[in-house]
Parts: structure tokens; C-alpha cells; sequence
């Protein structure tokens, strides 16, 4: 089984990693990145801050257009050029293929986040005006990282029932809720309705917190030091993927190809 | 509340009047719910704080702009109140307007809630007091606060008592400045208070100037034509340089000016 979904995920990571298209995004997100060096010069006192904030604003920013980009055409492109007949023609279970796929892109990620950061850090690093070597960009970058994993789980999920486009909107949708589910909640708690409480708690649970990988704040501040912080947070990505690549092969293992 | 779609207001809100009043731009708006960030609260403030870094680096700086200025330190502050640069060096030039020095100490006060063990706050607290409201009481409580927390220089106890004791008088504030200017490190607000420096001094040499004509005007029954009158008279040995290189003028009916400095500092002035 494992074998299996390792030759499906290198080929995704294959496959993904040859496209043009994210070259193109990375490139601009480096070019970016760089520009930063430029910018911090603009300001006042703490130089290597606006280096490090806006340098991390586009890794997230970037990281999640090319995981969402990739991500919604996980299945869709293999049903597309009816790929998909040939590899499950195969002794290749269907939960396999979503795994496979799924991991495939999180090395592709990985890769392209790793990269981002690594420029980050050498802009930091030579910035004249207080530069240094910060570790915290190398520990909010794999927060981002994990970010972008879960959001390929829930374009993977959405990929295999609908369309490439509205995949893209419900992923990105959450996205953008998932950073407000805490103050959904606090906003629910304030209401005199219970029906409204339970609501908000019902959806604070169910819906993706993605500020627990959000530690771009702290970075300005020397605040991230060290790698343990990732522990809690690794282990809430693992729990929530879990469930969200299960439901993604329930739907997928129910769809009819015929 | 609706806002306009524009990232930051191009002008100060207390500029337009009716229904625009309400309606500050798309990232001041957001500042007051920083949730509405997605994670990128920091980033926008830096955003903020570059723009306010461009309106506060205007050679003249008009109402507007402090007024701008004030808000968009507001707007930062809102998104990162951890941001200690945007507190001491905004405030510190919303200080130089007389008449936005309380919106200035409005800043500062901030940043102390968020620093309360910083010196610097209460210092720039006492040092807006004293130099541009003239408040020579508040100024000294505030340095004897900032002398009282780690880290303060040890010059700050003399500095406190010094205000509480010696009246609003240019030729004190100037010692005080330059004492404190000889400390200052941040090349930023060295530049700020030297500025401040220089229009005490074109302060203290109008006096001046101005009781030479009045010894003038008594000794004579006429009023100079031009100040080297003065000189001529044997009022005064010498016209004073004007520190930032232009010319000391006189005018019709015994004022004097300087042509490079267009407001004259009413602190100094008597009450």
C-alpha cells in the first residue's frame, strides 16, 4: 500500500513541480522577497522588520495561490485527460490515490516554501541596517508550510466533487474564515441567543483554525526561538487532515466515473 | 460605519466634512477589527507606518499633515500596539505643531500602556510638556516617572528638577536640549531634537533682538530702520547668526523675524 501511494505522490510531485505556471509564482514571490531589502530602507528605526513581516506576508500569499492552484486540479486533471480510468484500472485503491496525490503536492510545497524562506533568511541576514540571522523566519515559514498542507486537503476534498473553479472559491473561502474562527466564536459567545452560541461553537470547532499556524507576528519581536512550538501544532494538522483526506476518499470512492 | 475603498484616506479625516467624515479608508476601517487581518496584522502595519514615515518626512508640514500623521499612527498602532518606533518617533514630530502637542502626548500615553517599564515614554511625555506646551509642572512629574524606571540615564533626576524650578525661559530649555541631545543615540530623533535646537535658539535670539529694539526705541524715540542700527547704537555688539543659515530681518513698527522660520515657538512667549 505504501509503495503504492509513494509512486502516485512522486509522480504528482513530478507533475507539479515541471509546471510552468508555478515557476512563474515562485519567481515573483523571490522577486518580492528580494525587493524587501529595498523597502526596509523606507522606514524608520527597525529596518530588518519590514524585511521579515513583508518578506513572510509573501510566502503566505504566494504559498497559498500555488497550493490552491495546484490543489484544485489534483483530481480534476486526471478525470480531464481520463488518466484516471488508466491508473484505477491498476491494483490501485482509490484512498490510495487521494493520499498519493495529496502528499505529492505537500513535497511540492514544501520545496517552494523552503525556498522562499531560505531567500527570507539571506535578505535578513545581509540587510546593512541590523540585519541578522533570525530563526523564527525558518519557524513561521513551516507554520505557513502546514497552512498550505491542510488548505491541499481541502482543495483535494473539494476537487473531487466539483469544479476546478468553485474548488478554488470554497478553498479559498476557507482560507480566509479559517483565520477568523477564534473571533467567531468570541462574537457568538456575546449573544444572548443559545441557539447563536452553540452555532458559533459548533462552527469554531468544525471549521479549520488556521491561526494556530499563524507566528508571522512574532517574528518582528525575536519572539520564535525554538522549533517546539510546532509539536501542537503538527499534531492539530495531522488530527484535521486525517479527517479531511477521509471524507475526501468517502466522496471519492462513491464517485462514478462511468 | 461604510468606508471608502481607497487603502488610506489621501487626506486627513478632520479635512472633509459631511458624510465623509465617517468614512475612513479600507485599512483603517480593518484596524478596528484587527481580525479582519487573516493573519497579516503585522504586515499592514508596516504598510501604515511606511505611510506615516512619508507624511511625517514633509520639509513643511502642514496642519493636514499632522493631522494625518496622527491618524495614521493611530491606524498602526490599532493593527501591531507592540510597535514601539511608530510611538516615540511619531509622537515626537506631531510635538513639534503646537497645536497637535496634545495629540502627541495622546501617542505617547499609548505606548506607555503597552511599555510601562520603558523610560523613553514618560520622558518624551515630559519633553512634549516642557517644550511645546510650556507645561513645566507636567514635564517635571513626567522626567522625575522616566527617571524612576530601569534603564534611564542618570542625568534625568536633575533634568526632572531642573523643570520643575526654572521658568519658561530659552536660554534653560536650550541647556535641557542639548543635554538630552548629547544622549540621544537613534539618529532619527537626534535629528528631531537638533531641529528643535535650532528654533529655540531663533526663539531666544528674537528676544533678544526684540528687547535690543525696545533699549532703541527709549534711548533714540525712533524705531530702527534695519538692525544693524543696532549695532551702530552700541545695543547690541553683533547681529546673531540665524542657525539655520538665513538672515534675521527687521520689520515695520519694531518686529523682528527670521526669513527661514515661518511661526514663531509660543512656549517661550509670555503668557
Amino acid at each position: 500500500m505504501f509503495r503504492r501511494i509513494f509512486s502516485i505522490a512522486a509522480n504528482t510531485f513530478r507533475e507539479t513541480i515541471r509546471n510552468k505556471i508555478l515557476y512563474a509564482i515562485l519567481a515573483f514571490a523571490l522577486f518580492v522577497i528580494g525587493m524587501t531589502f529595498f523597502l526596509a530602507d523606507l522606514s524608520v528605526g527597525d529596518f530588518a522588520r519590514i524585511i521579515a513581516d513583508v518578506g513572510l506576508a509573501s510566502i503566505h500569499i504566494f504559498g497559498v495561490i500555488m497550493a490552491v492552484f495546484l490543489g484544485i486540479n489534483l483530481v480534476s486533471n486526471e478525470v480531464d485527460r481520463k488518466t484516471i480510468y488508466i491508473i484505477l484500472s491498476k491494483p490501485v485503491r482509490r484512498f490510495e490515490f487521494i493520499f498519493g496525490k495529496t502528499f505529492g503536492l505537500s513535497v511540492t510545497l514544501l520545496l517552494t516554501t523552503l525556498a522562499m524562506a531560505t531567500v527570507l533568511f539571506l535578505v535578513h541576514l545581509s540587510y546593512r541596517y541590523g540585519g541578522r540571522a533570525e530563526v523564527g523566519i525558518f519557524i513561521a515559514s513551516a507554520g505557513i508550510y502546514m497552512e498550505l498542507v491542510l488548505l491541499t486537503c481541502l482543495a483535494s476534498l473539494f476537487s473531487t466533487f466539483t469544479t476546478p473553479v468553485l474548488s478554488a472559491i470554497f478553498t479559498l473561502s476557507l482560507f480566509l474564515v479559517g483565520h477568523l474562527t477564534k473571533y467567531l466564536y468570541v462574537l457568538g459567545e456575546q449573544s444572548k441567543a443559545v441557539g447563536v452560541r452553540w452555532g458559533s461553537r459548533f462552527l469554531f470547532y468544525i471549521l479549520p483554525n488556521l491561526e494556530n499556524f499563524n507566528w508571522k507576528n512574532e517574528v518582528a519581536y525575536g519572539g520564535l526561538k525554538s522549533f517546539s512550538i510546532l509539536g501542537w501544532a503538527a499534531g492539530y494538522l495531522v488530527a484535521y487532515a486525517a479527517c479531511v483526506l477521509c471524507l475526501s476518499c468517502l466522496l471519492f470512492a462513491r464517485k462514478d466515473f462511468k | 460605519m461604510g468606508f471608502s475603498w481607497r487603502l488610506l484616506p489621501g487626506f486627513a479625516l478632520s479635512e472633509i466634512g459631511g458624510s465623509g467624515r465617517d468614512r475612513p479608508g479600507l485599512l483603517a476601517a480593518v484596524s478596528l477589527r484587527p481580525e479582519f487581518a487573516f493573519g497579516f496584522r503585522n504586515v499592514l502595519a508596516d504598510i501604515v507606518w511606511l505611510e506615516a514615515v512619508q507624511v511625517a518626512g514633509n520639509v513643511e508640514m502642514t496642519p493636514a499633515d499632522y493631522d494625518r500623521l496622527y491618524e495614521l499612527l493611530n491606524v498602526e498602532a490599532n493593527f501591531d500596539p507592540k510597535f514601539d518606533i511608530p510611538y516615540l518617533f511619531g509622537g515626537l514630530v506631531l510635538g513639534e505643531s503646537p497645536d497637535h502637542a496634545q495629540k502627541a502626548l495622546e501617542i505617547f500615553e499609548r505606548g506607555k500602556k503597552e511599555y510601562s517599564a520603558d523610560w523613553r515614554f514618560p520622558f518624551f511625555i515630559g519633553y512634549t510638556n516642557y517644550f511645546s506646551l510650556g507645561e513645566t509642572e507636567s514635564a517635571g512629574k513626567a522626567m522625575a516617572e522616566a527617571a524612576k524606571l530601569p534603564g534611564s540615564p542618570s542625568y534625568l533626576p536633575g533634568l526632572a528638577s531642573r523643570m520643575l524650578t526654572e521658568a519658561r525661559e530659552p536660554e534653560a530649555a536650550l541647556a535641557l536640549l542639548e543635554t538630552i541631545t548629547r544622549q540621544e543615540n537613534d539618529p532619527v530623533r537626534r535629528a528631531v531634537l537638533e531641529r528643535r535646537i535650532r528654533e529655540v535658539t531663533v526663539e531666544r535670539d528674537l528676544q533678544a533682538l526684540e528687547g535690543a529694539v525696545k533699549s532703541y526705541r527709549e534711548k533714540t524715540g525712533a524705531v530702527p530702520r534695519e538692525l544693524s542700527d543696532l549695532v551702530r547704537a552700541g545695543i547690541l555688539s553683533g547681529i546673531p547668526e540665524e542657525p539655520n543659515g538665513g538672515r534675521y530681518l527687521m520689520e515695520p513698527g519694531g518686529k523682528v523675524r527670521s526669513d527661514r522660520v515661518s511661526q514663531r515657538l509660543r512656549v517661550f512667549q509670555s503668557r
